[in-house]
């Protein structure tokens, strides 16, 4: 194989090296070592990537380049390795947090079916929205002071800019005019 | 370059077929549209990657990295098909965040924050989803997983499984 093949190989393995990297580490650092969870997703996320960049700079090493398209492809195999760390993330970000897969796990756990309104009894919005108001105070999220809520600068506050973003760019509507407040927020803070 | 060009032409290529289509009309079954929408995008972009015109490019765009610009395509679509699911409804925290933006400088206090709140709005949603993406099916009166259904939990439970989580929050 010439040093093109072996370097372009190298680039299309990187981010699975990474990937795989990563989940086994998941596995070692929650079931071995004991890890928090929160924790241990960060570590082997960093270590796969650490794994996937080392391949890509030998990729490049061997495949002398332009600097411009050394760093299109390095920016394309770190956003491909990115994108397997965001699915694992959201896979298990899912079975903590997602309100359909509480449901069906519930659904699942009664061989009879559950009608609707038991399902609603069972799981219902004020449980939801308060275990969810209790997690965004503990995680500082938003400030307290007193008994009132304000918005606080946070890596939430700007995940829901992008969300009300896209929400706005997709269907129109209101989100416009809370996307306008956002970016008055951020500007004048 | 054209690795990473290619594959972000291609992703905005569909995005922009995604928007025009929902601002023309909003599909019923919004997550299935979108997976189509990517997935003809995805046929188009692997033919004319394929072609012998992509294949005279030059000795820089190779068949790997023809492969490496799917894959860069392949995963914008999966994030921004787990992005959607926020998107498509509001969660309980977007609308509480958009309450609490609402009252910024005066702030909101907590009774008056699950006042505000349309509750029985996110469960209901949720379970016309589940219903709606054949997670669930209507038995009489009773819901019944599918098979798909189960699938989808066995996945994400069998993997926090694997990672010793079983409690699950709100």
């Amino acid at each position: 194989m010439t040093r093109e093949g072996t370097a372009d190989l190298l680039l299309i393995t990187a981010p699975f090296a990474g990937f795989v990297i990563n989940i086994l580490g998941q596995f070692i650092l929650t079931r071995l070592m004991r890890l928090r969870l929160l924790s241990s997703i960060f570590v082997a996320f960093t270590a796969g990537g650490i794994a996937c960049f080392v391949a890509l700079a030998i990729a490049l090493f061997i495949h002398a380049q332009p600097m411009l398209d050394k760093l299109a492809l390095s920016a394309s195999v770190l956003l491909v390795y990115s994108a397997a760390g965001f699915v694992s993330f959201a896979v298990i970000n899912l079975g903590e947090t997602s309100l359909r897969i509480r449901m069906m796990r519930l659904i699942l756990e009664n061989p009879d079916g559950l009608t609707a309104a038991e399902i609603l009894t069972r799981y219902n919005d004020a449980l939801i929205v308060s275990v969810r108001l209790r997690r965004m105070v503990d995680n500082r999220q938003v400030t307290v002071s007193g008994d009132a809520l304000y918005p606080r600068r946070s890596v939430l506050i700007l995940a829901v800019g992008g969300i009300w973003f896209l929400q706005w760019l997709t269907y129109g509507g209101r989100q416009g005019r809370l996307l306008h407040d956002w970016a008055k927020y951020l500007i004048q803070r | 370059m054209i690795v990473f060009a290619s594959g972000i032409a291609l992703f905005l290529m569909a995005f922009a077929v995604h928007v025009l289509l929902w601002r023309i009309h909003v599909p019923k079954r919004q997550g299935r549209m979108l997976a189509v929408i990517f997935l003809v995008v995805l046929i188009v972009g692997v033919g004319l990657l394929l072609s012998p015109a992509a294949a005279s490019i030059g000795p820089d765009f190779s068949l790997l990295r023809r492969i490496l610009t799917i894959l860069l395509y392949c995963s914008f679509c999966t994030v921004y098909l787990i992005l959607f699911t926020a998107i498509e409804a509001d969660s309980p925290t977007l609308t509480m965040i958009a309450l609490i933006f609402d009252r910024r400088a005066q702030g909101i206090g907590r009774e008056e924050l699950l006042r505000s709140i349309d509750f029985n709005s996110f469960s209901r949603l949720r379970l016309d989803q589940l219903l709606r993406d054949d997670m669930v099916l209507l038995d009489g009166e009773r819901l019944r997983p599918t098979r798909k259904g189960r699938i989808v939990v066995d996945i994400i439970l069998t993997y926090r499984y694997l990672l010793g989580r079983t409690p699950m929050g709100g």
